[in-house]
């Protein structure tokens, strides 16, 4: 038998990750918007992702063509004879995924540029606020149609790169006044007189206190992403994968074929019409319930 | 004494909040004289301001008076406030008793002119000659020290704190109201225009004859300005007595404690003491006395039976099973300061 | 809808204190909003021109030396004149250095000539526009100013009934709407409107006026243009309001709960008085903000609306310029369509601040 201290030891148990996420959590999930917000988003991605994983791939079956909502297709049919409900279960992969992407990098660049230009200042405060003030004052999807219609955009990366590059100003805006006022704080002049270092006051003290303003922007990025991807989808200027078509692809082709005039073929456009405008209800959703739960208004009453 | 122009009685109001209900002014009674000024003094949280917003009907959603009556006399007439429509109200409101705010510095619109709030003051209650409204504004803003003919124009953001803190006093008097109500007016001031509002304060009441509810935690200001003063404590009136006997025979250890903590002029350091503790909770209040976890002369009645508010002397009245002891304290403070002085002049 | 913004107004500017205006001094005027935020357009619509000309020059394909070479393929031109045509319809001087280039560009530009059109050669680009444009500034216009009364009435009721049943389903109303991109909004009006409750002929639902009437000062022009923008204004009203009423909503919330607004009861002002002048005017500070910030987004999208609709506004020229790389008019209506979208914000900046007196003089 080991000889055991007769003092309580007191140890200091970092609250593990669990603890942490649910913290962030639970403010929002316990308003009824933000656990249909965060439900619906993340359903979304998993069906996503996992539906052209777990769901073949429909082939073309010339009986079944244009037929309303059956037993094997409870959508219908399209043309081709392809049950639009796993159409739709399939066509959300291709814009989640890009989406992300460019949220991530519109994010990083929004973030590094704002911070980077509140501490630095100077020159190159003033040429990041200039592009950011340019960007911000012209119709940037009109300029993003013509920029499509000239570069090409086989991949994903160019066109999330094209994406990110008009849609930074906002978070860099945000990013850049909110280090700006956090460096006046009180904690950062103490974490500065104590000499802490650039980087981990940067990281430890100024991030976590912008981390819901970062998070409530990327998903804005990712929404506004959606909308300039199915945007340029519709006026064909990004190349889709005619097998394994999107949703934009899918409403673009439903639209060519009339589908909405008839009963039968009338959820090969409401589908994935509605597909998306869950999608991003529920995003917007999400990001309102943060801002309401992380940072609070006036409260009237009391 | 002449007929009071305002008579409180028993006037209760209540918050609801999350964790209860606050009980924020209780059973309130005082008379309200032509002429007079009545300072309110208390700590934050004491319910004055609850108190003044009451008077005028002005309280938020979540507030209720429970409890009660607000009697206006005037002209031979007395109604009551509380049982006002609508349409009265409006009229009461600045036209018989204005209540000038504690911070100016939000209280005026800023996207209008003062001009037209003057304008706006005037026609709510009936007064549509623009031109005799602009000359009448312009008269009271130089008797408050203000250029009339730059401050009349200008916007809100274009005026100082103290700046706008006197057009605020202007504006409360400018349809001679009977009685003007004072929020801390000086509280977000520096001293030196402090003493502006101060005097101004005492100019417009000397030429206007309107009676004043000054509430502030200044006990020395409320010297300088007022006829009597009323000492609040956890939304209770403690004691209402003149400026002379509260400060020469307190009868109340609430205001023994204010006075002993204002430095006097002639008194050394160590003489000054704060009251220990701090205030309570409104919403679960101690038994008894209120006061009496903090009272130097508390004994065990006074955790049982809460001391009625009466007249314990003539026109001095408190809350306090031991009335006369701070008076008698405070006596004998005087005096032991006054011996000191004389060794130190010989 | 891109760029969604935050329903939390954006912080108007802080009260300080400051020595009198009235400065109409020089220095007043070049310290002024005003001027500030002219400067600003001028150099944002010079940026753009400086922009657009870079932009076909930059490409990849170089569409100027395709269209040279295809010139002198099948007209059988010399290279000179192949240039020398090319200039005419890409408004620059090709024959001179890069920077001549760009100050011929410039010129052009001031003088309302935009070149050619590829495709049609002998149309102007400025008649295109011309023809087009107005149909858009029509439509966007109505629709923004629709939505933007509608959403500022529907937010301060929302705020008056908070919390209720009617506020709880509005602002599910308005924050479904607002979230929908504008282009499937249209779509889901075609369905439920058209298709299902047959409101309108889905087959009449093209064009600015119908084929037989004539154009003119005339009521039945008028309401014949009217019923065929409603479609297109009925989407941007609903893709729009719920974000403004929703803002608009938080806004007043914040505005009732100000010192003013409690003073101005004291003052015993009425209702009506205080609903509009104190608490309406300066609730609407944000809205007129966001405003501005959705002029672009709106006519981004009236790229596609009118597209679906068969609107002949400028959106619609650009996509028929874009199927048949007409490089020219592109350019153009990227040109016309963003100048056009700056002076809308810079108006908007100037309404702002004519409505809110803290911004008009310096800092």
């Amino acid at each position: 038998m080991t000889a055991q201290s007769t003092l309580p030891t007191a140890t200091f148990r970092q609250p593990g990750p669990f603890a942490t996420v649910w913290a962030a959590l639970r403010p929002i999930v316990r308003k009824p918007m933000g656990f249909v917000g965060l439900v619906g988003t993340i359903a979304f991605i998993l069906v996503a992702f996992l539906g052209p994983v777990i769901i073949p791939q429909p082939v073309t079956n010339t009986n079944m063509m244009r037929q309303g909502p059956s037993i094997e297709a409870p959508l219908g049919t399209t043309n081709d004879g392809k049950s639009i409900l796993i159409l739709v279960l399939r066509g959300g992969r291709d814009i989640l995924s890009i989406a992300l992407l460019t949220g991530g990098m519109t994010t990083f660049v929004g973030v590094a540029l704002g911070s980077l230009a509140a501490y630095l200042g100077g020159w190159f405060d003033r040429i990041v606020n200039t592009a950011a003030n340019f960007l911000l004052g012209i119709p940037t999807l009109v300029l993003l149609t013509v920029l499509a219609t000239v570069i090409r955009l086989d991949n994903p990366l160019p066109l999330s790169f094209l994406l990110a590059s008009l849609n930074w100003p906002s978070l860099m805006r945000t990013v850049r006044s909110q280090v700006l006022s956090l460096r006046e704080r009180d904690y950062i002049e103490a974490a500065v007189a104590l000499d802490l270092g650039t980087r981990h006051i940067i990281i430890n003290e100024i991030l976590p206190n912008m981390a819901s303003y970062i998070i409530i922007n990327l998903i804005f990025s990712i929404t506004n992403a959606i909308y300039s991807l199915n945007f340029l989808i519709f006026l064909g200027l990004v190349p889709v994968d005619v097998k394994n078509p999107n949703w934009g692809w899918i409403i673009s082709t439903a639209n060519t074929n009339q589908a909405i005039y008839s009963d039968n073929t009338r959820w090969w456009v409401l589908a994935p019409v509605l597909a998306i405008a869950f999608l991003q209800w529920f995003l917007i959703t999400l990001a309102r319930s943060i801002e309401d739960a992380f940072n609070p208004r006036l409260r009237s009453g009391g | 004494m002449a007929n009071p122009v305002l008579s409180v009685s028993n006037l209760s109001i209540e918050y609801n909040s999350l964790r209860g209900k606050v009980q924020a002014v209780r059973d309130v009674t005082f008379d309200l004289y032509p002429g007079e000024t009545l300072a309110v003094i208390g700590e934050s949280g004491c319910g004055k301001t609850t108190l003044a917003l009451g008077l005028v009907r002005l309280l938020p959603k979540a507030a209720n008076i429970v409890r009660g009556s607000i009697m206006f006399h005037h002209n031979g007439q007395s109604t009551e406030v509380l049982d006002l429509t609508a349409k009265q109200l409006r009229a009461y409101r600045w036209g018989d008793c204005a209540m000038v705010f504690q911070s100016a510095l939000n209280a005026l619109n800023p996207v209008l002119k003062i001009s037209s709030m003057v304008q706006d003051t005037a026609r709510a209650h009936g007064e549509r000659d623009t031109k005799k409204i602009e000359q009448h504004a312009k008269e009271l803003f130089e008797a408050v020290r203000l250029d009339p003919e730059r401050v009349y124009n200008s916007y809100p953001h274009e005026l100082s704190g103290g700046m706008r803190q006197r057009v605020l006093i202007a504006l409360g008097v400018l349809l001679h109201p009977q009685i003007v109500i004072m929020d801390e007016p000086t509280t977000a001031l520096d001293v030196l225009t402090q003493r502006t509002v101060i005097e101004v304060l005492k100019r417009l009441r000397d030429s206007m004859g309107f009676s004043m509810l000054f509430i502030s935690h200044d006990l020395s200001m409320a010297a300088e300005l007022a006829t009597r003063i009323m000492t609040m404590y956890a939304g209770e009136a403690v004691e209402l007595g003149t400026v002379a006997d509260t400060f020469y025979r307190p009868t109340h250890p609430y205001t023994l404690g204010l006075l002993r903590a204002a430095p006097a002029l002639h008194g050394s350091p160590e003489n000054l003491s704060s009251i220990p503790g701090s205030p309570p909770n409104l919403i679960h209040l101690p038994s008894g006395c209120k006061f009496h976890p903090r009272c130097p002369y508390a004994t065990e009645i006074c955790s049982t039976d809460d001391p009625p508010f009466e007249q314990h002397l003539p026109d001095h009245w408190s809350a306090c099973h031991y009335w006369e002891q701070p008076g008698e304290a405070r006596t004998a403070y005087r005096e032991e300061l006054a011996t000191l002085l004389r060794e130190s002049q010989l | 809808m891109a760029d969604t913004v935050l329903t939390s107004p954006p912080a108007t500017a802080p009260a300080t204190s400051k020595p009198l205006r009235r400065s109409l001094t020089l220095r007043g005027v070049l310290r002024s909003y005003a001027f500030r935020s002219l400067v600003q357009a001028v150099l944002t619509i010079f940026a753009v021109t400086t922009f657009t000309f870079f932009l076909i020059r930059l490409l990849p394909s170089d569409p100027v030396q395709i269209y040279i070479d295809k010139q002198m393929q099948s007209k059988d031109m010399t290279y000179e004149a192949a240039l020398a045509k090319a200039s005419l319809m890409f408004g620059a001087d090709l024959q001179a250095p890069a920077l001549q280039q760009y100050f011929s560009y410039f010129g052009n530009v001031l003088r309302l000539n935009l070149g050619e059109s590829i495709t049609s050669p002998g149309t102007s680009v400025v008649s295109q526009i011309a023809a087009f444009l107005p149909w858009t500034l029509f439509s966007v216009g109505l629709g923004l100013l629709v939505s933007f009364v509608i959403g500022l009435f529907t937010g301060m009721l929302m705020a008056y009934v908070r919390n209720s049943l009617l506020d709880t389903i509005l602002s599910t109303v308005a924050s479904f709407l607002s979230s929908v991109p504008n282009y499937l909004t249209a779509i889901l009006i075609v369905y439920f409107f058209g298709v299902q409750f047959k409101w309108f002929s889905v087959a009449k639902a093209r064009d600015a006026y119908s084929p037989g009437v004539q154009p003119g000062f005339t009521l039945a022009f008028i309401l014949d243009v009217f019923s065929h923008a409603a479609l297109p204004v009925f989407v941007y009203f609903l893709s729009t309001f719920g974000g403004w009423a929703l803002t608009m909503k938080n806004s007043t919330l914040g505005v009732l709960g100000e010192e003013y607004v409690t003073v101005a009861h004291a003052r015993g002002l009425g209702r009506l008085r205080i609903i509009t002048s104190y608490v309406g005017r300066n609730a609407a500070l944000p809205l007129v903000t966001q405003l501005a910030l959705s002029i672009g987004t709106v006519v981004g999208g009236a790229i596609i609306i009118e597209q679906y609709f068969v609107y002949p506004g400028i959106g619609r020229r650009l996509v028929l310029a874009i199927q048949q790389r007409d490089y020219t008019i592109m350019q153009g209506i990227f040109l016309v369509t963003t100048t056009a979208v700056v002076v809308a914000n810079l108006l908007a900046d100037l309404l702002y601040s004519q409505l809110d007196p803290r911004v008009r003089s310096s800092s």
